[in-house]
Formats: C-alpha cells, structure tokens, sequence
C-alpha cells in the first residue's frame, strides 16, 4: 500500500483572491503547503522557481488564460508530469475536452464543494506518489542490472589470462600427434590445477565485488605478508601471456615482510590487476618493479607511459589505454579492492615514458612480531643485540647508502647518511658514533683518507670499509688507513651485524663450510636419500660391478657437491676414479671412509636411525 | 632483462631441490624443475624459460640428449642450454671460461653460491649478493 500523499506543495492559480482562500483553507487543513498566483504569468515564475506536487488552475483570467498557463507551465522542465486541474464555472463539455488537450488530468467545476475538490487532489496527489515510486524502483532495478553487467565484464576480463594458461596446457596434453611423457603429464596438469584455483578464486570474488559496489562487502581483515603475496602472483602471471613479454622484480626489503592489515584474496585481485596492466603497457622484455616503503605503501613502476587522455580516469571503470580487447575495468577493480580494505591506489608521478602507481594499504594494528630474518643464521647464538648503536653511512650513491640502511632497518639504530667523505667526515667530528660504514671511493674524500683524518683527530669510532674490491693488498691498505674491518660488497645482513657488535665475520665448522644456510633444512631428507645409494654403490663394488660404481659414485658425488659437502665429493670422485681403474681394493678402502662420513653428518644432523 | 624462468633438469631431486631453494630465493625468478629428462622438451615449450640447466649422466636419456632433441624444434632451439655436472672440476671450467668442447658447462663441484651466480650470468640477470644489492633500481632514463 502507498503512503498518503502529505505536506505536498500545492500551487493555486486565480484571479479572485475570495476563491485562492478559500482553496487554501481546505488544502492547509489537509495538511498541505499552498502558494497562491493571481495571474498566469506569476504560476509560471513560481513553477520555475519551485517545482509544484500540484496545480490548481483557473481556466478564467486576464492577460494569458488558464488553457495557455497550462501549456505553458508544461513545457517548463520538470513540470511536465505535475497534474494540473482546473477550476472553472464553464461548465459545457467543449470547454472540458480543451482543458484535457491542454494537459489537466481533472476537472472542477465551480461553484465547487471543498470535499471534491479535497478528494480530487488527494487522488492526483497518490497517483503521483505512486508513479515517482515506481520510476525510482525501475531505476534501481536498471542500475542493479548495469553493476552485475560491470561485475560480469570485470570477471570475464580477469579471467581471460588464467584460461589461456589452462588452454595451452590441454592442448599440450591433447596433441595425439606428440604424446606426453608421465613427467609432462605431471606438469602440465600442475598448471591446469593450479589456474583452475586461480579462477575459481576469481568467481568468489566477483560476489565480493557486487558487495563492494554497493558498499555491503564484509570486510574480514588479518595482518598479512604482501610480499609473500607479490612473489606468488609474480610466479602465476610469469605463466600468463603478459608475463611472456615482459616479468616482475620485487625489491628486497632487507628482509622485512611486507606487512599489512587486508584480506588475502582482495590483495591478491587488487595487484593481479595492477601487475597485468603494467606487463601489459611494458615494452617487450620490459621489468616491472614492485618495492615497498615500510609503511604500507607499494610503489609498481614500468616503462611505457599512460596517456594523458587516460591519466584521470585510470581508476574509473571503462579506462583503457588503447588496448584492444581491454574492458578497461581492471584498474577500477583494483581500486575497489584497495577502497574496501580501506586503502587508495593513485598514479603517481614518474620520469619521462614510465608508469608510477602506488597501492597504500593499512598498516597493521597490533605492532608486528619481530620480524624473521631473511637470512638461516646456522649459529643463532650469534645474535646480540643491537640496539641503541649509532651508525654513520657514508656512500655517494644514494641507491648503495639506503640498501645499507634498509639492512639495518628493524634493529632500533639510528642511522646517519652521510652523501659523500666530506660529509662524513664533518659527521665524524661533530658526534659520537657507535661505527661507521664508510665507501670506499668517494668524492671529498675517499674512505681510506676519512679514516686517516678521523684516526689523526684522535677519533676511535669503529671504522667499517665498503668496499667493491677484494684482495690482501686492498685489505692491507684498508687497515692502514685506520679501518677496522674490510667489507667487500654486496654486504650482507649477517657480517654486519657481526662486525657491529665487535665480532669479526667468523668461519663456521670446517664441515658446514660451504654448506649454505638457506639449505639447512633441505639436509637431512638429502642425507637419508644418500643412504640407500650408498648401499646400492657398496653393492655394486662388493659384486665388482665397477660400470655401475662408476654411475653411481658419479651420481653421489653431484649431490654432495651441491649441497657443499666437499670432502664426501671428494671420496666419492675417488672411488669413481678407481671403478674406472677397475681397483676393487682403492674402491672399497675409500667406500669405508665415506661411510664413516655419511654418517658422521647424519649425527650431525640428528638423521641417524 | 626480458625473463628469469630458469628449467632445471636433474634425475636427482635432492639437487633439484637445493638449486630451486636458492634461486627462488632471488627476488624474479621463477624455477621449474623435473627430473624426467624426456619431458623436458614439451616442458620447455610451455614454460618458455630464460635458461635451461641440465644435467648430464641421466636414465633413460642423457642430457646430451636431451639438447639435441631442443635444438631440433624451433620453439625451444634458442632457448641457452647449459649443463651441469661433476664431470668436469669448476677450475679446468674456469680456465676454459665457462665453454668446454662447445658446450657451455657449470660444475656440480662448485660452490653452491659460484653455481648460482653462474646461473645469474647464463640467464643475463643481475648478480646476487648475501643482502639486499641482489637486485638493481631500475634503469631510469635521464629526461
């Protein structure tokens, strides 16, 4: 049922004042507003200055008639569907039928009765209602139709990429021409999987995405690694045709995860987009670089440029940058995504013919655990502390100073640059220290004459050398300038630190020497495989079976040579040298001493049964 | 700078592994591994790596192999193939710069962190370092 029509704007058009009281008289009683014209003219200001509910029209009246207002009042903008009726003491029908020609929707004949005439308006005064109702109904109706079409068009294009991935996969598996081997199977239905996921993703976040137009998304936020994040989309849209012409580099961060406050999937729709887009504008074998400011902003940069016809509209649906085919959602998408997790995405300012954009994304609210580091410390004992210090960076180029720093970043220092010797040497003489990281070439003065002057002063800050160059010469020269410690570069986070807090970059147990921390955890599946072909290579030599000693002393000692454990490579190339002498006797003498070490390391690494 | 899909061909999974940790640990690489050498040439089409990384001593197909089969197709002839192997020491492959008999070789007996950055010049990307100097800023044109 409609509401009743109440407190609705009523004009009344009429030469006789006596009539315009008593008219409204009823109508305030009624409830309603009424303004009053005497003559036609001052109808059709009223009507322009306001736009009525109603029109209550003498037909009767000097100067322009009742039949001409009304045309008239028609044809001003947005009065056309406001009913008029008229108020006349003609009474014949001719006069009537003109009235309606003229665009009344009733008719009241004088002398009139305050009930009829209350009645007629009230009828007039619903209909209206109802018509306004239902046009906004109908228009909700159309623009909830327009969003799914969008949504569908956002789908249909995000979909495209993974769907050619899984296509080029089939067609692999279905050419009969070439049949596929188990390991081919194996991959190819890696990629089918793992791009079906990807749009099955797609499809639940369409949903979201209607949600997120009209505002009723439930955002179900969680402090999440946008690194992670990053590396893995890189890895899915290095599959895709865009990640064919050109690739993704993230930034290292000095091993800080890229932590924001969002939703996984929302991150990973909102940069799949950004990062299409970018491989897409890039120019054959183009990088686009993704890097991160710590404080929850995402800095994407690519070589093409946007044009400037687009750069207002990049975020706003139906942009593209002439791209065929492109439903020019992408970008606005991305920033829905962005909007609903309470973050913004913008276009920054770049150099001459590259692309910026930023993504700011909230920050976590609980301050972040510790953050892990990048590196596998193998002795975790190592670790001190080294807060409170104050450091002095000095390096001319800017890139190499803030690398530095952001290796340092996380560990409460304070962290001085210094931009060239003069600099650090003026930072020198006018503070305390804790250490100083000093390049080695510099312009001022280079790093071997600023630790000269500082150690001439009298200065005993640490004094730490960066260096491009190796060797004992180098070092030698280093020292005798006053250096404390020589760091060859790329630095890395570990010997830092170790210089930093008075160590010297110590050596680690002969037999882990080479072995690489990052592969720590892989050793002790490694060692168990070794086990059984050592058994199937003591087998080979007790049968002499040297043909197959040799393969399988050959194939041992690949292993073991990667991982870095030389001494059993080491054995092992000895006893494939004497299965290809045919020595049963070197063979068996150097089998026994690799066991011995086999399972000295599966102590070492608690793997022995 | 055009790609850093690196294929690594190993009928070892452990080396595959240690390889594939280390290099996936460089920010743009992205590795693909199998260890069934005949699969390597439909893998290699699909996957359209920078680099192929190949062992040499395989069953049933050696890696010899396996390279001949890629030059003969036209999608994956171009693509750089090296090996690696313990066949030959990292010195007599120094010495030779990397080439021996026509054939571009890393040994299995180099340092994990030499093999690497061997992987980094083959495949033209940027050297990697203990920290964060792995990567470059990107080349921006003076205006």
């Amino acid at each position: 049922m409609n509401p009743e029509p109440e407190r609705c704007d009523i004009l009344v058009v009429d030469d006789t004042p006596e009539n315009i009281t008593v008219l409204r008289d009823i109508l305030t009683r009624a409830g309603h507003r009424v303004r009053p014209a005497l003559r036609g003219s001052l109808a059709l200001r009223a009507a322009e200055a306001q736009c009525p509910d109603l029109v209550l029209l003498d037909v009767m009246m000097p100067e322009m008639d009742g039949y001409e207002t009304c045309v008239r009042l028609k044809a001003l903008p947005g009065v056309a569907d406001v009913p008029v009726l008229f108020i006349s003491a003609l009474d014949g029908t001719e006069d009537k039928v003109r009235a309606f020609q003229a665009g009344a929707v009733d008719y009241v004949a004088k002398p009139f009765h305050a009930e009829e005439v209350l009645a007629r308006v009230t009828v007039h005064l619903r209909l209206r209602l109802a018509r306004r109702q239902l046009a906004r109904q109908n228009a909700e109706l159309e623009a909830a139709a327009r969003m799914r079409d969008e949504v569908d068009a956002i789908l249909r294009h995000d979909l495209k990429s993974p769907l050619s991935t899984i296509l080029m996969a089939a067609e692999t598996l279905a050419d009969t021409a070439d049949p596929v081997s188990e390991g081919e199977r194996e991959t190819m239905t890696g990629y089918i999987r793992q791009m079906g996921w990807t749009m099955l993703e797609m499809i639940h976040r369409s949903l979201d995405l209607l949600q997120m137009e009209r505002g009723t998304y439930a955002l179900n936020p969680a402090t999440l690694d946008l690194q992670a994040c990053l590396r893995q989309l890189a890895g899915e849209l290095a599959l895709t045709p865009a990640g064919r012409h050109a690739s993704v580099t993230l930034m290292e961060s000095g091993g800080h995860p890229w932590r924001v406050q969002g939703e996984t999937l929302l991150c990973r729709g909102l940069f799949r987009n950004l990062l299409k887009n970018a491989l897409e504008a890039s120019p054959p074998g183009g990088v686009v670089t993704v890097s991160w400011d710590h404080a929850g902003r995402v800095t994407l940069m690519n070589r093409g440029e946007v044009p400037a016809s687009v750069r207002p509209r990049l975020f706003q649906k139906f942009a593209t940058a002439g791209k065929s085919g492109g439903t020019g959602l992408g970008g606005y998408s991305a920033r829905l995504m962005a909007e609903t997790q309470g973050g913004s995405v913008r276009l920054e300012d770049a150099p001459p013919g590259h692309t910026r954009i930023s993504v700011q994304l909230p920050l976590p609210r609980d301050p972040a655990p510790p953050a892990a580091p990048a590196e596998v410390s193998v002795s975790p004992s190592r670790e001190t502390s080294l807060a409170g210090l104050r450091i002095l960076v000095a390096d001319d180029d800017p890139a190499h100073s803030h690398a530095v720093a952001h290796l340092l970043s996380g560990e409460r220092m304070e962290v001085i640059l210094a931009a060239d010797g003069t600099a650090a040497l003026e930072h020198l003489g006018g503070g305390v220290f804790s250490a100083a990281l000093i390049d080695f070439e510099m312009p001022g003065a280079n790093g071997p004459e600023v630790a000269r002057r500082h150690r001439q002063a009298g200065g005993r800050t640490l004094l730490v050398a960066l260096t491009a160059h190796d060797g004992p010469t180098h070092h030698a020269a280093c020292r005798e300038a006053g250096f404390d410690h020589v760091l060859v570069k790329p630095v890395g986070k570990g010997e830092l630190r170790s210089v930093l807090s008075g160590g010297s970059p110590a050596p680690a147990s002969p037999e882990a020497e080479a072995l690489d921390p990052d592969l720590v955890p892989l050793v002790p599946a490694f060692l168990k495989a070794r086990v059984s072909e050592r058994e199937a290579l003591a087998g080979a030599v007790r049968s002499r079976d040297f043909a197959r000693s040799r393969v399988l002393a050959h194939r041992l000692r690949g292993g073991f040579g990667v991982y870095g454990f030389t001494s059993a490579a080491e054995l092992c190339r000895q006893i494939e040298q004497a299965s290809t002498a045919g020595d049963f006797h070197a063979a068996t003498v150097h089998l026994d001493t690799l066991s011995q070490t086999l399972d000295r390391l599966r102590r070492q690494f608690g793997v022995l049964d | 700078m055009s790609s850093t899909r690196i294929l690594l061909v190993d009928d070892d999974v452990t080396v595959l592994q240690a390889l594939s940790t280390k290099l996936s640990l460089l920010p743009d690489v992205l590795v693909q591994t199998t260890a069934d050498p005949t699969a390597v040439l439909k893998v290699a089409k699909v996957f359209q790596p920078r680099l192929i990384l190949c062992d040499v001593d395989m069953e049933p197909i050696d890696g010899g192999t396996v390279m001949q089969e890629l030059q003969e197709d036209k999608a994956t002839a171009r693509i750089p193939f090296v090996f690696l192997t313990s066949l030959v020491d990292p010195e007599q492959i120094a010495r030779n710069n990397g080439v021996i008999g026509g054939r571009r070789m890393i040994s299995k007996q180099s340092s994990l962190k030499d093999i690497i950055k061997r992987i980094c010049l083959e495949a033209d990307m940027p050297l990697p370092g203990p920290g964060l100097t792995t990567v470059p800023f990107p080349h921006v044109p003076k205006p």
